[in-house]
């Protein structure tokens, strides 16, 4: 293999191998899943990674393609009946330093699919918005529209759970 | 700005970034929410909320074998890549040298990639050079000793 393309595809892998498992996780949450998503965004790259262009397309490129992965990978779509509060309930006080990562992601399952991963995109915060709209080919005022949706659901999710504990 | 609207608009400020750009009438918020202690106080808990969800979401670690996998299952793909570029002819487009962004797990990753690195490595020309040397060396050793061993027999006979 070519020297530069070896050392090209280290680099990607050590720079974005750990938030595009996060971001794969966030959607399937499950280990396994998340981990072939990963692996097969890299493959593709790996593929055709020296016709892709611009280096600062690729970040983007790799979130679109483990999405669009994932989005092809899903047999049926997983709807779960949410925890969720009423949407005018007052404002309950939830400690989300009690739960672990993986706990938090799980509540990202409940979610509307729209607004699960721009919303996981917008904590994980390795893109901005700008990115974020390009991976998923929309505008900007779009993914804002989401993010703002996605908030209030998850906000309805947790009070649930509060609920519910 | 009304108080509704300037929690609409701070709603979507990423966490940790109150300067971003792509929030249009952010700083104005800002302004208020800095200047209201009712909506500074509603801020103060939103942004400790973001926060929490960003740092649970950045504490999840994949499984210590997958950066290893990728690396190896890529440079399988090159190398087959390579093979069949070979075989029918063709040139694989050169890419050019790629920065990549820094990233919070870099340092861990780096080592992994020095370690890939050193298990793959070939010899360095340096080394090559002193073996060469050596070998060459030998050569006149045996050589010189041959020669004199001839000239001793001559000089018997």
């Amino acid at each position: 293999m070519s020297r530069l393309q070896s050392l090209n595809y280290k680099k990607l892998v050590d720079a974005h191998c750990t938030s595009l498992y996060r971001f794969a996780f966030c959607l399937v949450h499950d280990e396994q899943t998340a981990c072939d998503l990963t692996q097969h965004t890299f493959f593709l790259y790996a593929n055709k990674g020296a016709t892709l262009g611009e280096e600062v397309k690729i970040k983007s490129w790799l979130y679109a393609t483990l999405h669009r992965e994932y989005l092809r990978q899903r047999t049926a779509p997983h709807v779960e009946a949410p925890p969720s509060a009423p949407a005018d309930a007052p404002p309950v006080e939830v400690d989300v330093n009690a739960l672990d990562g993986p706990a938090v992601a799980a509540m990202f399952a409940h979610m509307e699919e729209s607004l699960r991963a721009p919303l996981a995109l917008f904590y994980l915060r390795e893109l901005n918005y700008r990115e974020i709209a390009e991976v998923f080919e929309t505008t900007v005022e779009n993914i804002l529209t989401r993010v703002a949706s996605g908030k209030a659901q998850l906000k309805q999710i947790l009070a649930g759970r509060a609920g519910h504990a | 700005m009304t108080f509704d609207e300037a929690k609409t608009i701070l709603n979507l400020c990423p966490p940790e970034d109150e300067t971003n750009p792509d929030v249009p009438g952010l700083s104005g918020a800002l302004i208020l929410a800095n200047a209201n202690r009712q909506l500074g106080a509603w801020w103060e808990h939103e942004k400790k909320i973001g926060a929490q969800f960003s740092r649970k979401l950045n504490s999840i670690v994949p499984p210590a074998e997958l950066t290893t996998t990728i690396l190896r299952g890529g440079a399988t793909i090159f190398f087959a890549s390579r093979l069949i570029a070979e075989s029918t002819g063709e040139t694989l487009p050169e890419p050019a040298p790629l920065t990549v962004e820094s990233s919070r797990e870099k340092t861990a990753a780096e080592k992994l990639v020095a370690a890939f690195e050193v298990e793959n490595k070939t010899p360095s020309v340096g080394k090559s050079w002193i073996w060469t040397w050596r070998i060459a060396l030998l050569l006149v050793v045996i050589v010189a000793f041959l020669l004199g061993l001839l000239s001793l027999i001559l000089i018997w006979h």
